[in-house]
């Protein structure tokens, strides 16, 4: 599809105007009871779709949590509904617990059936609505950015619901500097056999444990394979033993979404070398000689942060079983996702 | 306030020109958008013009700025 038809595809399922659909009743919530928008009358709601191991969610958080604090006391209900990705990601106590580890403490719906998601004919995450006292979805926005955009939405909603309100200053918009810069990145990888690329000889072993050798030639856009590995529908499973998996990839930051039954220690090498302080993701632990992720619980981990945008490979080597999801990249010199 | 043609190049995907774009809008200057994903041809003038491939570049009149560079952009505007 090109871009012209995304947009008009974007255009049209645009919800300004139009009465906000309900809250599918029976979900489960975290840092709430049960929500409806027929009993937030008056109140101004907004619907943030997200979910947690994704980056671009990730990135769109900070300002969630920010509004939340600023706005809350001021008539502003913030919703995440949590609508999953990954099959770990519809377990309530994965969920749960990467609401504490982020410090949410709006509302969060989950929406592992994808009810409230179907309700509003969404497609995309991260997506933010609001709605207005009235309960007519006012703003709509696709995808990360649109900050001061929203915030200033915010600010008229709540005042219109109630003229007489004293809102505390909209923050300044943020300083960029020098090296605020965004550069073409290698596309977001995933790693099961139903949207990946493998780029071994040998291709996928779909469901079956294969043993794979990495011939050392890397192309972006591909993942490379060494040792045994099980190939699953989402995701890659490194069937213990020695073995590895790499990329060559062209962005600023490196995440890998991943998880383990028991503690993986992965280690890390970018262009066969161990990362340093200078350039490891904040997942990383760098030690004399070495460095390695520690991976257990599902969610994505920040794997390498450079400070200049560039072509590099990063390998993952194990000895012990982990599951591999998706490889996300950032593009933007000046941010650290 | 001298008024220079302002041209921005972006890609809807990149942060900064978003960051960029609102920035200019908030001070009010009014600007050209163009999208070097859809006009391949403004995109390789924008190569030679910054001699990078990064985004956003912003022409201020005959000067090039390269990334979103608030102090550079109010200079060359001369705006406080």
């Amino acid at each position: 599809m090109d871009i012209g038809s995304v947009e008009q595809l974007i255009a049209g399922s645009k919800w300004q105007g139009k009465a906000a659909p309900e809250i599918v009743p029976g979900l489960q919530w975290l840092n709430s009871g049960p929500l409806s928008l027929k009993a937030l009358r008056g109140k101004i709601v907004l619907i943030d779709f997200w979910t947690y191991s994704c980056v671009n969610c990730l990135r769109t958080l900070p300002h969630l949590k920010q509004w939340h604090k600023k706005y809350s006391a001021k008539g502003l209900v913030i919703i995440g509904v949590h609508t999953p990705e990954f099959a770990f990601e519809r377990d309530q106590d994965n969920v749960a617990a990467a609401v504490k580890d982020f410090g949410i403490k709006y509302p969060v719906v989950l929406d592992s059936d994808y009810s409230v998601w179907k309700a509003w004919n969404n497609a995309w995450w991260p997506r933010k609505l609001l709605v207005d006292a009235k309960g007519v979805v006012r703003y709509d926005h696709i995808g990360e950015g649109g900050y001061d955009e929203a915030e200033a939405e915010i600010i008229k909603l709540l005042k219109e619901a109630n003229p007489a309100l004293k809102l505390p200053e909209k923050e300044p918009a943020q300083k960029a500097e020098r090296g605020a810069v965004c550069y073409p990145t290698t596309a977001e990888l995933y790693c099961g056999y139903s949207r990946g690329s493998i780029g071994n000889r040998e291709g996928y072993g779909e469901e079956r444990i294969a043993e794979y050798v990495d011939a050392g030639q890397h192309k972006e856009g591909f993942m490379y394979l060494q040792g045994s590995w099980l190939a699953k529908e989402e995701y890659l499973y490194h069937a213990g033993k020695a073995g590895h998996i790499q990329i060559r990839f062209r962005a600023t930051t490196v995440n890998a979404v991943m998880s383990a039954d028991k503690t993986c220690e992965l280690e890390v090498t970018i262009d066969g070398k161990p990362l340093t302080k200078e350039n490891a993701g904040s997942d990383v632990v760098v030690e004399k000689d070495r460095s390695f992720v520690r991976v257990k619980e599902p969610r994505m981990y920040n794997i390498i942060r450079l400070k200049r945008h560039a072509s590099r490979e990063v390998r993952l080597s194990a000895k012990r079983s982990f599951s591999i999801y998706a490889y996300t990249f950032g593009s933007c010199e000046g941010l650290d996702m | 306030m001298e008024k220079k043609k302002v041209v921005v190049y972006s890609a809807i995907w990149c942060p900064w020109c978003k960051k960029a774009k609102e920035w200019l809008t908030a001070q009010k200057i009014p600007f050209k958008e163009v999208d070097v994903e859809k006009e391949p041809k403004a995109a390789e003038e924008m190569v030679k013009k910054s001699g990078q491939t990064g985004i956003p570049v912003i022409e201020i009149g005959d000067e090039i700025i390269v990334g979103f560079d608030v102090d550079r952009i109010k200079k060359a505007l001369k705006i406080k």
